[in-house]
């Protein structure tokens, strides 16, 4: 029932997670305002888009961020499943929020069905760094433990909040077109393996 | 990595073991489950519980047996009630955002876990039932229900329904929705889009311009926008910002202008659906536990599954962890794993040696290149409960079952006749699923029965009794339980391929 493959064109829709206070909803302001400048309001059908281009592909990003519904938590599972990429936030001041990195990323794959999805783990807040009480090669081992890359960046400062997003829109279009491929090559694979 | 090594993340520690018996629902109503689980609720609470029905784990919840329309209306009563408190102020604040949001927004809060309860009670209501038809009646039910919700302008209580049966455990029952009747599921499709979160909520926005009052609204989406308001303008206060303002005074009308006061309220429902309610903290742990709970009833891909078992000379595995789930099960279904079938690498299909310990059809060792997979055992075994939740239950009984031991998980198949102990005298759907890290194994010592063993789990004060046929299966059983519950719960089936 669960397919994340999604028509080929150039909208993507990336889904930010992350526990409350982490900076998601100032990560997302700070990437999306840098197009709509004055008078911001988040009512309205295209407050959370951006066209960019990355890699020489222009790209229509529409982006989920929920801050302000955490609590919310039965209802995530249901708008995760529209996700083609995630922005795991947690705030490198909050060990609370960095422990909530990996439950976010069992219910992306539980959602999505499968054992790889195209995420990105951001440690914001890391200019606060006299705050900070999740180390960097905590962040990174954690990283290496699910398989998903990590970067560092400080809403405030506007340090790699673009990157975030860019990355991760290489990491899906990689994943996506590893994806396709793929599907046919399974069957063949299958053959090899047997399970008793 | 396969969803069973993700449980293993869990930290083990008894606190934090994420089993039923640690994830007490406070109280409980409408409750069609099977004994099994322990839910110390029931000897609590039970007071609030209409009468259980029989044991068959089959018969169709108690609920449905209550108007769907009613319960949407006394939920719709509960909401609205709860959405009156919400004060202003709350809201102007942003105090549910706050680490002390409990002290200064205590309403949004409340209206907050109000929809998440609402939403694991309709998950577990549709989980407690064992067969894919009794599910999907459930669903059924809860559309209905919906529509009622609908009706009333109850945006709240029918997100919460519709999050549920969107939830990765509702949502994956192939099966069950296989049931389930074209209407209804473009009723599921038509609510769900309604609350789809594309173009900013378009969908509900607009829905919630043009709807006549009465409304219980859901004010998550308020919520962001207020959030957002008040990140955009860091140096004024939101009644100062003209958009919120308009969140503030849309919120004041709902509250003031909305009554429900034309449905009359009925005490017993009414307080049987405000019993329901979780521990919060808890909450991530009944969300995994229902996780469990929906493989268990559906094991991943069983469709292909089926394939299998009408030509048991075709095998058609993928590489999806999901896939590799219902493998595992499904070829013990068919009975594959009887001793004439050779132990086969995992990943080239070729021949193993048998290990040492294969003993009549009771083992199967899989080993593949310098990688060794965990031990799998089935067989027919009897069980009795000696003790559940550290008592003694009062009718205690032998129950057949084929049991299946994968990894530090065993997989209980109930019998489908009253003799017999070959796998085709079982079910082919497991009908439990139990981890068994941290269980205490050993022989049962006793003589009129050498072949029984003792399996207890420490946390819970649960313990069984098994009788296997014979002391050397006996001793087998033992020692493979002893070698997996001590084992980290490394998926058994674990294949990489990078």
């Amino acid at each position: 029932m669960s397919s994340s493959r999604q028509p080929q064109n150039n909208q993507l829709k990336i889904v930010v997670v992350g526990g409350g206070g982490v900076g998601k909803s100032a990560i997302t302001i700070q990437f999306i305002q840098s197009y709509f400048v004055q008078d911001y309001d988040p009512t309205i059908e295209d407050s959370y888009t951006k066209q960019c281009v990355i890699d020489d592909i222009p790209a229509k990003l529409d982006i989920l961020d929920t801050a302000g519904q955490e609590e919310f938590s039965a209802m995530r599972e249901q708008y995760m499943r529209s996700g083609e990429g995630f922005l795991l936030v947690f705030s490198v001041t909050e060990r609370s929020s960095f422990d909530e990195i990996s439950k976010f990323h069992r219910q992306i794959l539980r959602v999505k069905d499968r054992d790889e999805f195209p995420m990105l783990i951001v440690a914001n807040k890391s200019d606060l760094e006299l705050q900070r009480v999740v180390g960097r090669e905590e962040a990174q081992h954690l990283a290496q433990q699910l398989r998903v890359p990590l970067i560092e960046c400080s809403a405030k400062l506007r340090m790699n909040v673009d990157q975030a997003f860019h990355e991760l829109v290489r990491i899906i279009r990689q994943f996506q077109q590893m994806e396709r491929p793929l599907m046919k090559q399974q069957r063949k694979k299958n053959k090899k393996c047997i399970l008793l | 990595m396969s969803s069973s090594a993700r449980y293993s993340e869990i930290p083990r520690e008894p606190s934090h073991i994420p089993t039923h018996s640690k994830v007490i629902r406070k109280m409980s109503c409408f409750d069609a489950r099977e004994d099994d689980k322990p839910r110390y609720s029931h000897k609590n609470f039970s007071t609030n519980s209409l009468p259980r029905p029989g044991k068959s784990p089959c018969s169709v919840n108690e609920l449905t047996r209550i108007a769907a329309e009613d319960v949407a209306a006394q939920l719709t009563i509960i909401d609205s009630e709860l959405f009156t408190k919400v004060d202003l102020e709350e809201l102007i604040s942003c105090g549910w955002i706050k680490k002390n949001k409990q002290q200064i927004a205590p309403n949004v809060v409340a209206y907050t876990r109000r929809f998440n309860h609402v939403s694991f009670w309709v998950v577990e209501e549709i989980l407690s039932l064992e067969t894919g038809k009794s599910r999907a009646e459930v669903i059924s039910y809860f559309t209905r229900v919906s529509k009622r919700l609908f009706d009333l302008n109850n945006l709240h209580s029918l997100f919460a329904v519709v999050s549920a049966l969107r939830s990765a455990s509702i949502y994956r029952l192939n099966n069950t929705w296989s049931y389930l009747s074209r209407k209804d599921k473009q009723a599921i499709e038509k609510y769900a889009d309604l609350f789809s979160d594309k173009d900013n909520w378009a969908k509900l926005r607009e829905h919630m311009n043009l709807l006549k009052l009465p409304c219980v609204p859901y004010i998550g989406v308020y919520l962001t926008d207020l959030v957002y308001l008040s990140m955009a303008n860091p140096s004024t206060s939101l009644k100062e910002n003209v958009a919120a303002n308009n969140i503030f005074r849309i919120v004041t009308t709902y509250q003031c202008e909305s009554s429900y006061a034309h449905i009359p309220s009925d005490y017993l429902l009414l307080t049987k659906l405000k019993s329901i309610r979780f521990i919060d903290e808890l909450l991530k742990f009944v969300e995994d536990d229902n996780y469990k709970k929906s493989l268990q009833l559906e094991p991943p891909n069983s469709e292909q599954s089926m394939q299998i078992q009408q030509s048991p000379l075709k095998f058609i595995p993928t590489h999806k962890k999901t896939n590799s789930w219902g493998n595992k099960s499904k070829l013990t279904n068919c009975g594959e794993s009887s001793s004439a079938e050779s132990l086969r690498n995992l990943i080239d299909d070729s021949v193993l040696e048998k290990s040492e310990d294969s003993s009549g059809e009771l083992n199967v060792e899989v080993v593949s290149g310098d990688d060794k997979f965990d031990i799998m055992l089935d067989g027919c075994l009897r069980r009795k409960t000696l003790l559940k939740n550290g008592k003694k239950p009062p009718m205690a009984a032998w129950q057949r079952y084929w049991v299946q031991l994968w990894g530090p998980t065993l997989l209980y198949y109930s019998a489908k006749s009253l003799t017999g102990s070959e796998r085709s005298d079982f079910k082919v759907e497991p009908c439990k699923m139990k981890s068994i890290v941290g269980w205490l194994v050993q022989m049962a010592d006793d003589p009129l029965h050498p072949d029984s063993f003792h399996l207890a789990d420490p946390t819970t004060g649960t313990m069984y009794k098994f009788r296997s046929g014979s002391t050397a299966r006996g001793l087998v059983w033992c020692r493979k339980l002893q070698e997996c519950q001590k084992k980290p719960t490394r998926p058994t089936n674990l294949i990489k391929f990078d």
